[in-house]
């Protein structure tokens, strides 16, 4: 991906990163974007759970688990 | 007066703190959506309350969120209390935003301030105030500190109305648009701008909110309102190069975050806390399994346990009464006495032998479970298993519901957020074998044919569920629904919320269930009198003995049975005069008949609560999919066993 794009996904736990699109539907890019997830937002992923399940990452302030299907279509900034 | 806020707010706890006991359920018209409502008495005012579903946002996403802001529109409530977390100011301010445009009269109960400040976060509520110009009460909701002053203002408030003092301002380029299509939403669609302010209306159309895009389209001078709004959108989506949508939410969103940093003060970096302890356990890779076995598997011995000790004793309460009843009718009339002992008595012993024993301490742990904040974490472990279902980890919840009684399970679909997935939920959930079927299952195969072939047919329930499912997704239109749900932090859960919890839900399922109970066992009773079973035995005998292999004389438990599954067995006592079924019975004559009686037409309680949530049609074709399924494989399993006992 170019950029240095990466899916939220494959973050490190602990590791943040920046929204940069949502590649899905509008639905969803609504949603998550309802959920706090809009361009620009700062995201640190806490961790992710077993069997390729769903995440849980901090945004705004708030926890917020993402399933697998929604958190590879969302793309990210990694930032130090 | 209204409450409007977050989920996992404590907007609840708020409303059980000013209501008590004065409170009702009902469903919003139309909607299964839980439309609850309380009464207020305060300094001689009788006020009327309604708790609002707890939303995110005001968008036209959800059932919820249209429910909610159509209520404020048009009801225009008084005054509406904003609830809002202390500890995640920036999230919830991106509601009392969406309020705000509403131009809805509102008081804030800042709540939770203690929890926030354990976790060192500080928020100055008269800056807050200031900022938003509504008034700002800090609470803690569960200890009741706040709540008298959230009321006199909230009442102060309603005397005022609604004064616009600050208003909430997008970016320039979107303000000068929204202010132009505002002018020809109020000169083009008078009426619509009655309901809605027209302001409120041109940033709706302008963020593409299908609802009130929908709404606009009826007037005559709507397609020029529509064709201006699409103009202006285009030119949004050119400035930003985001979608318009996206374009209103981080706009939002960047109002929130202003504001959040202006109140919000860290006082101490943020330590780890019991509660982010015990989350990286609950929800550990490995160790969140065994921890959600254990607790499952605690929660049903706790509840089969207390309900054994209490059914024991009503069903000897009832034996008692019912037999009183029927001797001393008997002599008036023995018609009579039947109809009204075996009928109606029997019908309200059924339920009472159900509700209390079982359905009320499943309640009260079900509270426990949800207010500790514990559920979110189970559906976030199961989220992949349920996936395989066509579902998603929130689905979780109304199938650990199912094993304990199918009615709530059917309501608690409604967790999920769209229909499609609601219905679903409702036809894969009804195949769970509740605690009336375990019963079945372990007094008939668990006592006389093994351990092994009762958890068998638990195995071959899970995997039919499993393939059901992955039909049905496929089958069912529209599109799959992914995971994204708020974690809200561990709390110790408040004794008064689960009282009140468990007595609502306890409430709303008699009075749901209980009719239907009643009026089934009266009719079945009657047509018992009236000679009526004999004969539909004798239709369906050669279907029971040539296809399933079972005697004819199953069929009347089997039809009776759509009361209360656990009756089938009972009634299967008094028909061979024996409570040793390994006389009457053969082993796979026994694993047959608890397999179709696993499978086969939902309760009628059940079936009440499909027809409430889904509506006639969507009900029957569900019960006939069981039933046929449960012939199917009850014929197969007749097939199959015989080559192999």
């Amino acid at each position: 991906m170019d950029e240095g794009l990466k899916k939220l996904i494959d973050l490190k736990p602990g590791e943040k990163g920046i929204v940069m699109a949502v590649r899905g539907g509008w639905g969803l890019m609504r949603r998550v974007a309802e959920l706090g997830l809009t361009p620009g937002t700062e995201v640190i992923m806490i961790r992710g759970a077993p069997f390729r399940g769903p995440v849980e990452v901090l945004v705004r302030g708030v926890v917020v688990a993402l399933g697998r299907g929604v958190a590879v279509k969302i793309l990210v900034k990694p930032i130090r | 007066m209204a409450l409007a806020g977050n989920p996992n707010v404590g907007k609840s706890v708020i409303f059980n703190q000013l209501t008590g006991l004065n409170q009702y359920v009902a469903n919003w018209p139309g909607k299964t959506v839980e439309k609850v409502e309380g009464i207020l008495y305060f300094k001689g005012y009788k006020i009327r309350i309604l708790d609002l579903p707890g939303t995110y946002s005001l968008s036209a996403y959800s059932i919820e969120e249209i429910i909610s802001r159509d209520y404020i529109a048009i009801e225009r409530p008084d005054v509406i209390i904003n609830v809002v977390d202390a500890s995640a100011l920036e999230r919830n301010l991106y509601l009392t935003i969406q309020l705000l445009e509403l131009e809805a009269p509102i008081v804030m109960a800042l709540n939770q301030v203690d929890f926030a400040a354990r976790r060192g976060i500080k928020v100055n509520a008269k800056k807050l105030s200031e900022l938003l110009g509504i008034p700002v009460i800090p609470t803690v909701a569960i200890s009741g500190t706040g709540i008298q002053e959230l009321i006199s203002k909230a009442v102060e408030v309603a005397k005022k109305g609604f004064e616009a003092r600050t208003r909430i301002r997008f970016g320039r380029e979107i303000e000068e648009r929204i202010e132009k299509l505002e002018l020809t939403v109020s000169q083009k669609l008078p009426e619509l701008s009655r309901t809605y302010p027209p302001r409120w209306i041109a940033t709706k159309l302008l963020e593409k909110d299908a609802n009130i895009t929908e709404k606009v389209k009826k007037y005559p001078m709507g397609e020029e309102v529509l064709k201006e709004t699409e103009k202006l959108i285009k030119e949004i989506e050119e400035i930003h190069g985001e979608d318009s949508a996206i374009v209103f939410a981080s706009e939002r969103y960047s109002i929130a975050n202003k504001i959040a940093k202006e109140v919000v003060e860290f006082v101490v970096p943020p330590k780890v806390t019991l509660g982010e302890k015990l989350d990286a356990i609950t929800t550990h890779k490995i160790m969140g399994y065994p921890i959600l076995a254990l607790i499952m598997a605690g929660v049903f011995t706790t509840i089969f346990f207390i309900g054994d000790i209490f059914i024991g004793i009503l069903e000897e309460v009832f034996e008692h009464v019912i037999s009183i009843t029927y001797s001393s009718l008997y002599a008036l009339s023995p018609l009579f006495a039947d109809i009204i002992s075996n009928g109606i008595l029997m019908g309200i012993a059924a339920g009472v032998t159900i509700v209390f024993p079982y359905i009320i301490p499943f309640y009260v742990l079900l509270a426990i479970l949800e207010d500790s904040g514990y559920l979110p974490r189970a559906s976030f472990l199961m989220d992949n298993l349920m996936h395989k279902l066509g579902l998603h980890g929130k689905a979780f919840i109304p199938f650990l519901l199912g094993y304990g009684c199918n009615v709530p399970a059917c309501i608690g679909c409604r967790i999920m957020e769209t229909e499609r997935e609601r219905f679903l939920c409702g036809f894969l959930v009804v195949l769970v074998p509740c605690s009336a079927r375990t019963i079945v299952i372990l007094g008939l195969v668990g006592k006389y044919v093994g351990i092994e072939a009762a958890l068998a047919l638990y195995l071959i329930n899970l995997v039919l569920i499993l393939l059901l499912g992955r039909i049905t997704f496929k089958v069912l239109p529209g599109e799959p629904v992914g995971l994204i749900m708020e974690m809200p932090a561990y709390r110790r859960p408040s004794i008064k919320t689960i009282v009140l919890k468990t007595w609502t839900r306890t409430k709303s399922f008699t009075y749901m269930a209980f009719p239907i109970i009643v009026i089934g066992s009266t009719i079945l009773e009657a047509l018992k009198i009236l000679g009526f079973l004999q004969p539909i035995s004798e239709i369906a005998s050669p279907l029971l003995v040539n296809w399933l292999g079972l005697p004819k004389e199953l069929a009347i438990p089997l039809i009776l049975g759509v009361l209360r599954k656990e009756l089938t067995l009972i009634m299967l006592s008094e028909l061979f005069g024996t409570l040793n079924f390994a006389e009457v019975l053969t082993r796979s004559q026994m694993i047959v008949f608890s397999l179709v009686t696993m499978l086969y037409f939902p309760c009628v309680a059940t079936f009440a609560a499909l027809v409430h949530e889904f509506g006639w049609k969507k009900a029957l074709t569900t019960a006939f999919v069981d039933i046929l399924l449960a012939l199917f494989l009850g014929g197969l399993a007749f097939r199959v066993l015989e080559v192999f006992i």
